[in-house]
């Protein structure tokens, strides 16, 4: 089949239409793909409950309620009230706005370092070597064993949690990075290019790095998701997020002694950690269905 | 084949190397001496300095290197700072619970996900299809301990059948050990499960486009016939090879899960360990850890080479 471009090429008016066509076409697909959808949707409640829900709280996360303690959920505390007698809806809130944002501090690191690392090792083969052992070695530790010991060496706090989840999942991403790389500097187009005479800086982030973008795009959102699990699971276990600051993984971590008596402070964090790391997954899905169509799933 | 072996073998030495200088290094992350941070800011000067030599800390950087080295070599990890024995001893100590329910998750697991996968995969596109598929994407976006923590919801606090938590050894007898297993096993399993019932789905659809399938049915043979003898044969040493690279990370769910049920486990050895800053232990730990997974890779590819004839021709 012809390119339509070329085939209306000169006529601005029929572009212009073949623009709108295309754009129809983009909608089309965007709405046919279910789980980019749902996923995004989903995303967005949690985003916007993130951002606009603490200015709709009337109680802080660190205000406390002394004779209110371990209350059930209410009309007064819609999620019920913590150990120490905190407004445990505040709490959840502002723990989305704590999880969310390491985890997306630790997505976009690593995205960022998986890039670089993973497009310099495909292009100077002395760095590949290096750096991948490097990334073996990383690897060989179990992802949440690794942040442990990170964290047990640095000490608990936000931005040690940031640290230690970038350093774990840096090696994936460079290894997808590195062999998307791999193939494109296959490409007589980046012969042509180095032909030409293009410096070596040019040719990696001019020309190969635009293609590989679909693939870091799709890493960073499963990276974001293990990320939040991972987050949960430090916090859980009490080497995360460091009281008296809520994350969800911690509210549950001071949830777990009072599970007999207790159960909202583990299923109103809990439901959001699943539901976040579900919308992710499902993003990261139809985000692969849609910007790399030949893979079938 | 044993060129293949032997290259396989001599393939994991330089991860070894790079794996040990990491554990190294970890205790170099920390902020200032290491020292300090273990005896808090009341320590005296002569307390600091005889931790120091302990820990080797006195010494020069590449001395303390070789130590390490050659230590780690000698498979000595040196000795816990708060418990009266050794590092290895401590893990070995802490290694009985965490098996026992890696064990019991991944059984669960292959009851659940094998025929799961192939109810799956012989029904593709239907609504139990999509129901198992539902069921894995659950399973997989689901954190440990939070499926641990509902299901104790559940089935410990609302309908009392299992303990809230806990750990009976087995010299206690079976049934209490299994007991207090029951609902952390569970949790592995339901996970674990989530992973394989992929992989046997998509091994098995696979296995099921091939023309002696076809053969099979239209010379006749039931449809459980060929599914079993004539695709799940086949279709097994992928998922075989799934089992063994998903134990490791089952081992990781049962140190995190462990730490929901009070089961004293390699989790709760590191935890501990981390809170009172015991890093010989936590260095240790993590090094035995990674280690014990790289071997068990390592024997899963050569089996896989041996089970499987076209993997070994085709890596040469």
């Amino acid at each position: 089949m012809e390119n339509p471009d070329t085939f209306y090429d000169g006529s601005k008016r029929i572009k212009s239409e073949i623009k709108k066509e295309n754009q129809r076409l983009f909608m089309r697909r965007l709405l046919a793909n279910k789980s980019l959808l749902i996923g995004g949707i989903i995303l967005i409640i949690i985003g916007l409950i993130a951002i606009l829900g603490p200015s709709f709280l009337s109680n802080t996360p660190y205000q406390i309620f002394a004779e209110e303690r371990l209350s059930a959920p209410s009309r007064e505390f819609i999620f019920g009230t913590d150990n120490m007698g905190r407004d445990l809806l505040s709490r959840v809130i502002f723990g989305a706005r704590v999880s969310l944002f390491v985890g997306l501090m630790a997505s976009g690191v690593t995205a960022l370092v998986g890039l670089m690392v993973g497009l310099y090792a495909s292009y100077y083969r002395f760095l590949d070597h290096i750096l991948m052992r490097i990334c073996d070695g990383l690897m060989a530790f179990p992802a949440i064993l690794l942040a442990l010991a990170i964290m047990a060496a640095l000490g608990a706090n936000a931005l040690n949690v940031i640290v230690a989840l970038s350093i774990v999942m840096i090696p994936t991403v460079a290894r997808v990075i590195r062999s998307a790389a791999l193939v494109v500097q296959e490409q007589t187009f980046i012969e042509a290019i180095k032909a030409q005479g293009a410096g070596s800086f040019r040719v990696i982030w001019v020309h190969i790095a635009p293609n590989v973008l679909s693939h870091l795009i799709i890493q960073a959102t499963y990276v974001f998701a293990i990320s939040i699990i991972i987050e949960a699971s430090l916090s859980f276990m009490g080497v995360g997020i460091p009281a008296p600051d809520p994350s969800w993984g911690n509210i549950i971590y001071e949830g777990k002694i009072h599970i007999t008596r207790a159960w909202w402070m583990t299923l109103f964090p809990g439901a959001f950690i699943l539901s976040t790391v579900i919308a992710l997954n499902l993003f990261g899905d139809g985000l692969r269905d849609f910007l790399d169509p030949y893979t079938i799933n | 084949m044993l060129e293949y072996i032997i290259k396989r073998i001599l393939s994991i030495i330089p991860i070894l190397i790079v794996v040990s200088l990491m554990v190294f290094f970890l205790i170099h992350l920390t902020p200032g001496d290491p020292a300090a941070v273990i005896l808090g800011p009341a320590a005296t000067i002569t307390a600091l300095e005889n931790l120091r030599a302990e820990m080797g800390l006195d010494m020069p950087f590449h001395e303390q290197l070789m130590t390490w080295f050659s230590n780690v070599i000698r498979g000595d990890l040196g000795n816990s700072l708060f418990m009266k024995k050794t590092v290895l001893e401590a893990f070995m100590d802490h290694l009985g619970p965490t098996l026992s329910l890696a064990i019991m998750g991944q059984m669960i697991a292959i009851l659940i996900s094998i025929p799961l996968g192939i109810i799956a995969a012989n029904n593709r596109g239907s609504n139990i299809d999509r129901a198992v598929s539902i069921f894995s994407t659950l399973g997989i976006s689901i954190p440990n301990f939070l499926l641990a923590l509902f299901l104790v919801l559940i089935f410990s606090v609302a309908l009392s059948l299992f303990p809230v938590a806990g750990y009976r050894p087995l010299s206690a007898g079976l049934w209490p050990h299994i007991r207090y297993l029951t609902l952390p096993a569970v949790t592995l399993g339901i996970i674990q499960a989530a992973l394989l019932t992929r992989v046997t789905r998509s091994s098995m659809l696979e296995v099921l486009n091939n023309n002696y399938i076809k053969t099979a049915y239209s010379k006749g043979l039931s449809e459980w016939a060929v599914i079993i003898k004539h695709a799940f044969r086949n279709a097994f040493i992928p998922i075989l090879t799934a089992i063994g690279q998903s134990f490791a990370q089952l081992v990781v769910g049962a140190i995190v899960v462990e730490t929901v049920f009070n089961i004293p486990g390699i989790g709760q050895l590191l935890i501990n360990a981390i809170s009172r800053r015991d890093f010989q232990v936590i260095q240790g730990a993590i090094l035995l850890i990674a280690t014990t997974f790289i071997i068990i890779n390592l024997v899963i590819d050569l089996l896989y080479g041996l089970l499987d004839p076209r993997v070994r021709l085709n890596r040469k």
